[in-house]
């Protein structure tokens, strides 16, 4: 459907009319007005007429779906009997129906007016996208693709031997430094609520959290050792999807992991135990497991990190996982390699692309019936 | 055209001892159906123990059957399990139009359905709004409009109400009518005595929750307690809000003068009001709102939120809008406070020129000829050929469509295959209620318990 900046109804025609009428209707009905109708009425002085929002998105909607036949607005009864006295003409009119129920109308109870649904309001609050902005925000999403990218790579060059356990090790445990470093300075300068964190009590936690995991890597390993390769590269894949469909993409939060975001961590994770069990080292199991969790719990917090305090320090980190991503793998396979380049074009120039396109279908309505939003200023202070 | 007396089965989920807008509009407007000669079952689901065949008073039979109950005392959607019973039901009684209200009820959609397979004429009444945003919204949307799409009239509480249902079930506007809710007005008489002229006395009356706005009374409780210390404030009904209501009262110490009563029962409802001077209604959505009359039939000022069809309930010399802001709520009181003191001199202000207004507006009596009206506007429809429905049903939706013609497909052989079992011949009908002896029963009652007390 298009969005046309089309009126429905028009609200003020009975208005129009009414002024038409010449002196004499009017005070005719006047005098029929006061006498039928109740007290409550006559009162009742501002008549509530419906005056359609500044907003240029009406609805377009076929009139003629909602259109009686208009009621006649003066129904004149001249009695010309056959006796040719010349009778008066006795005017009858109708009041214009009015959006009320406290007042007996002379219309019918399914009659239509032309006011109906002059309240609705479509597409009233549709944001229009810009294409540079959408672009910059798919970056989160390709960056979490490719750091995904990257850990495959790692774990292939793990399991064929062309990287070992202790480089693994010494690598991930200088970018920890350095991130770690780089944590602590950006909450000093930021003044965010984690610099009341000790740093201490943190470092302490790490070293009894990387022991514990060098003493179970052998346990580790051999969990799910008995379970043939394709179900573990089956549920590898079938993981790795649940955590690019949970992970938390939002920039906002920078402490702790919430509902959705949990349940990527928790995938991530158990797909990495279950790829460690096709490993044979003891140490290559410990350096996987202990840069598996570097990889998927701390990395995406540095990444936000990163996307709140320069959008441009966001897009080159996403160049980097990206050309790091296919570099490795061109080592490995080039059809992967490929089919990572062109999805993360589609990403990134496709998706917005066909999001700004798929807006025109968007179909919002508003009107008086949707449930008002409570305004509370002082609440709590 | 013929004035019969037509029989009428109303069918909802929602019927006392559940207490609401549905309820009340249920039994007072079958009442008022039986008192124009129609007979009229309502068939509802189990409450507790209160299941089978039950007679109210005037006659009115109400069925309640057995379901099970899945959410805030709407029955499970089971499509065609209950089939069976409401066919029993329909021809025992010997129904012409079946009536169904609100769309929540799922006994409702599917007596409709049930209907329509055997034939019946059908009417549906919406009593409340619903956006289209969210997730149930749009499916019970998408239900509505399968149920609507074969249904005889639809009828809404307020022209709100009626834009609304119309844009949800996409119907023709043509076919919906607009017949209000009322009150019983004798039951809410203002009465001047029972305030308390030291005061000025702001009441409310909701279940506290979200939908009702509580966060906006909490908001503006305080306020206007500290710029008028002669006003009160006596707050009745429960809900998880509550809490929020008495952290409030605690904080800002007005223990005295924030009167929490709890749940209010319906006939202690006019008690509480006539002791205020101002009804305070701060709903978020409301398709008509049957508080509001009932306070200013007591005479009250009512202050309330402007949203959904409660601007077309009462006229402006009753009524104080405001937006759902807090800053508007505190002005709205105010001028409502204003305007308590402006009442003596005003005669078109006083409670009792109120009450008699409101009584003029709404009246059960109304709303049944209305709803009679209806009736026989679409009791002599000839009845369309089942490809017609059919028809109907897919235009729908893409999928839906297809979905809704398979299920009214099933629904008929089920309806045939309940024939074979069942013959319709077979099922005995149900002997009509014995009025006149009823009455002369009552009366006679009424003139023992009259001759009793003179004699006392």
């Amino acid at each position: 459907m298009k969005i046309v900046p089309t009126r429905i109804g028009v609200p003020f025609l009975s208005r129009k009319r009414d002024n038409q009428q010449d002196a004499a209707t009017r005070e005719a009905i006047r005098k029929t007005a006061s006498s039928t109708s109740d007290p409550a009425a006559t009162t009742d002085s501002e008549a509530p007429t419906v005056v359609p929002k500044s907003s240029s998105l009406f609805v377009s909607l076929p009139r003629d779906m909602f259109r009686k036949p208009a009621p006649s607005q003066l129904v004149q009864e001249s009695t010309t009997n056959s006796s040719q006295t010349a009778t008066p003409v006795i005017v009858q009119t109708r009041r214009p129906w009015r959006k009320l129920l406290y007042i007996k109308q002379d219309y019918a109870d399914d009659y239509v007016d032309d006011t109906f649904l002059i309240e609705l309001q479509k597409n009233t609050n549709v944001r229009m996208y810009d294409y540079s902005t959408v672009v910059l925000q798919t970056t989160v999403v390709t960056q979490h693709l490719s750091s995904i990218m990257v850990f495959l790579a790692v774990f292939i060059n793990l399991s064929n031997d062309s990287l070992t356990g202790e480089v693994l090790i010494c690598g991930s445990t200088i970018l920890t430094m350095v991130g770690f470093g780089f944590w602590d300075l950006l909450n000093y300068s930021l003044r965010t609520p984690e610099q009341r964190l000790k740093r201490w009590n943190l470092i302490k936690g790490a070293v009894f959290f990387t022991l514990l995991l060098f003493g179970l890597s052998p346990i580790l390993r051999t969990l799910t050792e008995d379970t043939s390769n394709d179900t573990i590269w089956a549920m590898t894949t079938m993981l790795f999807f649940c955590n690019l469909a949970f992970h938390d993409y939002s920039a906002g939060n920078l402490t702790n992991i919430r509902f959705p975001g949990s349940v990527s961590l928790n995938a991530a994770v158990l797909a990495s135990v279950l790829l460690a069990s096709r490993l044979d080292k003891n140490m290559s199991v410990f350096a996987f497991l202990s840069f598996a969790l570097e990889w998927f719990a701390l990395f995406p917090i540095m990444r936000r990190y990163l996307k709140r305090i320069s959008t441009k320090a966001s897009t080159i980190i996403t160049l980097v996982l990206a050309l790091l991503a296919w570099v490795l793998f061109l080592y490995i396979s080039h059809a992967v390699a490929m089919i990572h380049v062109l999805g993360t074009l589609f990403i990134t120039f496709g998706c917005p692309l066909w999001l700004i396109w798929i807006q025109r279908y968007k179909n919002e309505i508003h009107g008086p019936w949707d449930e008002a939003r409570p305004i509370v200023h002082r609440y709590f202070h | 055209m013929g004035r019969r007396p037509l029989n009428i089965c109303m069918v909802s989920d929602f019927f006392y001892p559940n207490m609401g807008g549905v309820e009340s509009h249920l039994y007072n407007n079958s009442q008022c159906l039986i008192q124009r000669g129609h007979k009229v079952v309502i068939v509802t689901h189990a409450y507790g123990k209160r299941r089978g065949v039950r007679y109210l008073a005037g006659g009115l039979k109400v069925y309640y059957l057995p379901a099970f109950v899945v959410y805030s005392n709407a029955s499970l959607p089971t499509f065609f399990c209950t089939f069976p019973i409401f066919r029993q039901i329909f021809i025992r009684e010997q129904i012409d139009i079946v009536h169904g209200h609100q769309a929540f009820s799922a006994f409702c959609q599917e007596a409709i359905l049930h209907a329509r397979s055997m034939g019946l004429k059908t009417v549906f009444t919406d009593h409340s709004l619903l956006g289209f945003a969210d997730a149930s919204g749009i499916l019970l949307n998408k239900l509505l409009k399968f149920t609507l799409s074969d249904v005889h009239h639809a009828i809404c509480v307020s022209h709100t109400s009626k834009e609304n249902t119309v844009l949800r079930a996409a119907l023709d506007p043509q076919q919906v009518s607009v017949v209000p809710n009322a009150i019983i007005a004798e039951q809410f008489e203002p009465d001047p005595d029972a305030r308390d002229p030291q005061w000025i006395t702001i009441v409310v009356l909701s279940r506290l929750v979200y939908r009702k706005g509580i966060d906006l009374l909490v908001a503006a409780v305080p306020r206007i307690c500290q710029m008028y210390p002669r006003v009160r404030f006596v707050i009745g009904g429960d809900g998880p809000k509550r809490i929020d209501l008495e952290q409030m009262r605690e904080r800002y110490m007005l223990q005295d003068r924030v009167e929490l009563l709890g749940s209010v029962q319906a006939v202690d409802v006019r008690s509480v009001l006539v002791r205020g001077d101002i009804f305070l209604n701060t709903s978020l959505t409301e398709a008509f709102c049957i508080a509001i009359v009932e306070a200013a039939s007591c005479g009250l000022l009512v202050v309330s939120t402007k949203v959904g069809g409660v601007p077309e309930v009462l006229p402006r010399h009753m009524i104080t809008f405001a937006i759902p802001e807090e800053d508007e709520i505190v002005e709205a009181l105010r001028h409502a406070i204003g305007r308590v003191g402006d009442r003596p001199n005003h005669p078109e202000l006083s409670p009792k020129r109120f009450h008699a207004q409101v009584k003029k507006m709404y009246s059960w009596y109304d709303v049944a000829e209305r709803t009679e009206k209806v009736y026989y506007q679409i009791a002599d429809m000839p009845e369309l050929p089942l490809i017609e429905r059919f028809r109907r049903y897919y235009g729908c939706g893409l999928v839906a469509g297809k979905l809704f013609c398979l299920v009214a497909a099933v629904d008929f052989l089920i309806g045939v295959v309940l024939q074979w079992l069942w013959p319709r011949e077979n099922i005995e009908v149900a002997r009509p209620f014995p009025q006149e002896t009823y009455h002369a029963l009552v009366k006679e009652n009424r003139r023992t318990a009259n001759g009793e007390l003179g004699a006392l």
